[in-house]
């Protein structure tokens, strides 16, 4: 897994799934590096067998992260979630950790808002298609939900 | 009995893993995942970047997670409906972008690797 996250505030921009990446995943980026950061935590070999012909070979795996990160990188792979609706990076400790409760209570705020947001525009967009199509609406009204439903901005 | 052949993601146990860790099964129609990828736009930004580097056009599918009032769930990006939303794709990057700014947008980026019949 890879946490991309802001330099000053360890806020989370975004993240890329997996337990081991490959050269090309290590390339990735979110957003500009000049603001932004990562930590990359992969998972390596917890127990291992031995084989007939005594080849070691991993029979189990852990995130490869201090102890207190460990089960935190479990949780997710299990739930998988927004992250940064959950979790921060501390930007000092560079460690993943759950946001605090005046975090998630601004977030909460933010969320609902946001929440409103998109029903209205989802309501609007619905309503101007059906306007545009009811013929019983003055020309001049569906001309202008038409030119709302189709986006078009600065019309002369 | 026929013959099934998978090829699991690394560390997960190729016969008891789902689907969803495999990078290769011959049980399904696969155009293998490379990532997915999560980001978000926030506040006042109108756009963000992922950078990919895999020198060529990835197929790509974009969904925004929205709420009905109860449940979260995921649609597709641009729609009729959300043509507030956009994206492009280059040989390099993806950037995601929505016309207005303001609150948070949460999207999730699923990136093929490239067909080997192109």
């Amino acid at each position: 897994m890879i946490v991309y996250y802001r330099k000053d505030t360890g806020e989370i921009v975004g993240s890329v799934g997996g337990r081991v990446h490959q050269p090309e995943e290590i390339k990735m980026w979110i957003g500009n590096p000049q603001e932004i950061d990562r930590i990359i935590i992969e998972w390596k070999p917890k127990t291992w067998k031995k084989e007939k012909d005594g080849r070691k070979v991993a029979t189990s795996f852990e995130p490869d992260c201090d102890e207190e990160t460990k089960p935190i990188v479990e949780k997710i792979e299990k739930e998988p979630i927004i992250l940064h609706e959950k979790y921060r990076i501390n930007p000092k400790t560079k460690k993943l950790q759950e946001k605090d409760r005046e975090d998630l209570e601004r977030q909460k705020k933010e969320i609902e808002e946001g929440k409103k947001r998109q029903a209205e525009m989802i309501e609007n967009k619905k309503r101007s298609i059906g306007v545009v199509l009811d013929e019983n609406e003055p020309i001049q009204k569906r001309l202008e939900n038409l030119i709302k439903v189709l986006n078009i901005r600065d019309i002369k | 009995m026929s013959i099934v052949l998978k090829i699991s993601k690394p560390t997960y146990d190729v016969l008891t893993t789902g689907n969803a860790n495999l990078a290769f099964s011959s049980e399904l129609a696969t155009h293998s995942i490379y990532n997915i990828v999560q980001t978000s736009i926030a506040n006042s930004d109108i756009s963000t970047t992922i950078t990919h580097s895999l020198d060529y056009v990835p197929k790509v599918w974009i969904f925004i997670k929205l709420n009905d009032g109860t449940n979260d769930y995921l649609t597709r990006i641009p729609s009729d409906v959300l043509n507030e939303y956009d994206y492009y794709i280059t040989s390099t990057t993806i950037v995601i972008s929505r016309y207005y700014n303001g609150g948070t947008d949460n999207f999730y980026a699923i990136i093929f690797t490239r067909s080997p019949n192109p």
